[in-house]
């Protein structure tokens, strides 16, 4: 192992924080960090993220200047051959202990090992690169349909807290009211006489049903995008259906849901359904 | 970017870093020059694994590197025998203090292997640092106020998650000391890494100290992260959720899978509560509890960062001891509640 390789470790894992976290920044800077996580949780990424960047850098120049830690541990899966390199000499033929120690039978395992941390650093490489070269995107209509779209009800949606009796006496400003709160409100409530006629306007995107009807979907994103849940409401159209992962406008009033075997009760009947662009905060939370 | 040279080159050498910094350059300018928001052209399933794994990613970054900071404190900076001295000296006082020490660093499961192995490197045991490994990520101010934010404080989910991951801490700090030699769970490199710096003089210039060992620890951590990313981001996109989602009735099968789903999602501990709260008006709260007392200490991404540290059998012990536990204290829960 010679001292240039030792170090591969170290330039992947500084490499690839300085890229992440100078990624995350942009994205603050730009305004699409919500692309993947919860609001809630910028400043804390931000803060973290800048501190990244000169630990990192800071990093890198100690590994230039041959003071660097080269322990052999470090390519993520199982590289438990070298020693490890202190300050004075980084290199100093501690990769033979190891192999020695293990005798024969090691140089199969060890082959194991360097396969895994190659897989590991691509994946690292790989994951960064596309993180960095694609656009940042939202997640798709696939997986809302995956992941059965309304199979949990959200707790935190506002519509969960106002006495739906109101709401049909407009006592309640449901102006601001999105995918979230509506589906919430229809799962919840047994009375869904008081809502019939309610007008709304919603934007989501496209989830394709059964013939004359989609599905207007939203995700709800309670931490980073992998919790994504996606949540929707029934949309009845004269018109033509748009395609999936289409984003529209829905305009229309609360409708009796026609088809009875269905869970929700009550549907869109759509006045217009106007195609848009995806808005710059697509997801709910 | 990792396009180091391959001959052999004098240990002063700029032309690595250097191109480190030039691939990272080239590649923000991509990010900056290239448009904005948009789609790739990617097939769906494709583009939805990408953007999963890079979502785990930017959530767990800041995470580790809080993490890595507070162990290069504990490493570095803190002088010998400060922490030493005010913990108990019998075994099983020390472990359950420092099952409590979680309470004073808010990092979530992922920050807190390298805290551990910063805490080893110190000279802690294996079975202390590991008490501190499961206990933290459950008794940390962030998760305790995420969780009474999401479930409050009345009801039992958030003192059976605090008694819990307390309880089953110690549980665990306990096995690994009854076992015949503690560091045989330790992978060897990392072993004998801990024998080298224990007891060794500190060294003279700490920043410099400081610097290498954020190289060391993010050469360790960060492949070990993307792999989890990917592997969380892998089962998101390839089993639908639907299928665990839809038996949330069962008092017995909504505890598994619950569990299950805690294992596959990998979120951070600071934040699960949130997500289990969704999840609050289908499932039972024993189920509910299980899922936050197993989900910050076995998942997949929490997977490959232990292994940076410990060896397979560990792992094999740390999940059948916390499943069979948190499986326990969830049926019991269903049952009685």
């Amino acid at each position: 192992m010679s001292s240039s390789e030792s170090r591969l470790p170290s330039y992947l894992g500084l490499g690839s924080v300085l890229a992440v976290a100078l990624c995350t920044l942009w994205l603050a800077v730009s305004g699409h960090l919500d692309l993947y996580i919860n609001p809630r949780y910028a400043v804390f990424t931000i803060v973290l993220a800048a501190v990244a960047v000169p630990a990192a850098l800071a990093g890198l120049v100690v590994v230039a200047r041959g003071h660097g830690h080269t322990h052999g541990d470090d390519a993520g899966h199982g590289h438990d051959d070298a020693g490890h390199g202190d300050g004075a000499g980084p290199d100093a033929g501690h990769a033979h202990d190891g192999a020695g120690r293990r005798g024969d039978a090691g140089a199969g395992r060890r082959t194991v090992r360097v396969v895994l941390g190659g897989v590991a650093a691509l994946i690292t490489v790989g994951v960064t690169v596309a993180m960095l070269v694609l656009p940042p995107t939202t997640l798709s209509a696939r997986t809302a349909q995956q992941r059965s779209v309304d199979s949990a009800t959200l707790s935190n949606a506002s519509g969960s807290g106002a006495a739906v009796s109101l709401l049909g006496s407009a006592a309640v400003d449901t102006s601001e009211y999105g995918v979230k709160d509506w589906a919430a409100l229809i799962r919840q409530t047994t009375d869904t006489s008081a809502l019939v006629g309610k007008r709304v306007r919603l934007s989501g995107f496209v989830v394709p049903g059964a013939d004359g009807s989609f599905t207007l979907t939203r995700f709800v994103i309670s931490c980073c995008a992998v919790d994504a849940q996606p949540v929707g409401l029934g949309v009845v159209t004269d018109g033509p259906v748009p395609d999936e992962d289409q984003w529209v406008t829905v305009t229309g009033a609360l409708a009796a849901n026609p088809d009875q075997s269905s869970g929700a009760r009550l549907v869109i009947r759509a006045a217009s359904v106007r195609t848009i662009d995806r808005p710059s905060d697509p997801y709910e939370y | 970017m990792t396009s180091a040279p391959t001959r052999p080159v004098a240990t002063r050498s700029r032309t690595g870093p250097g191109l480190v910094l030039l691939a990272v350059v080239v590649l923000v300018g991509v990010r900056v020059l290239s448009p904005a928001v948009g789609a790739a052209g990617l097939p769906a399933v494709l583009q939805d694994f990408l953007t999963l794994a890079i979502s785990v990613v930017v959530e767990s970054l800041p995470f580790v590197v809080l993490g890595i900071v507070l162990s290069i404190v504990v490493e570095v900076w803190v002088p010998v025998g400060v922490l030493e001295k005010v913990l108990p000296q019998r075994p099983m006082p020390r472990r359950a203090v420092i099952s409590l020490i979680g309470m004073l660093f808010p990092v979530c499961e992922c920050g807190n292997v390298p805290l551990a192995r910063g805490l080893m490197l110190r000279g802690f045991t294996p079975a202390e640092a590991v008490t501190f490994l499961v206990a933290a990520p459950i008794l940390n101010p962030l998760v305790i106020v995420s969780t009474a934010q999401a479930f409050g404080w009345s009801g039992w989910i958030l003192p059976v998650r605090i008694v819990g991951g307390f309880v089953v801490a110690n549980l665990v700090g306990w096995i690994v000391a009854a076992h015949r030699r503690p560091a045989d769970l330790l992978l060897p490199a990392f072993e004998a890494r801990c024998r080298a710096t224990v007891g060794a003089p500190r060294a003279r210039n700490r920043w410099r100290e400081s610097a290498a060992q954020f190289g060391g620890e993010t050469a360790t951590m960060m492949p070990a992260l993307f792999v989890g990313a990917g592997l969380a981001a892998a089962i998101q996109v390839a089993v639908p959720r639907s299928t665990l989602v839809s038996i949330g009735a069962n008092p017995v099968l909504s505890v598994a899978a619950m569990m299950l789903l805690a294992m596959t999602v990998s979120l951070c501990s600071n934040v699960d509560a949130f997500f289990a709260l969704s999840f609050a008006s289908t499932f039972l709260p024993g189920s509910i509890t299980a899922f936050l007392i197993i989900g910050p200490i076995i998942d997949v991404k929490m997977i490959a960062l232990l292994r940076t540290t410990f060896r397979a059998r560990f792992l094999v012990l740390l999940a059948v001891v916390c499943v069979l536990f948190a499986a326990t204290v969830g049926l019991v829960m269903n049952v009685l509640v």
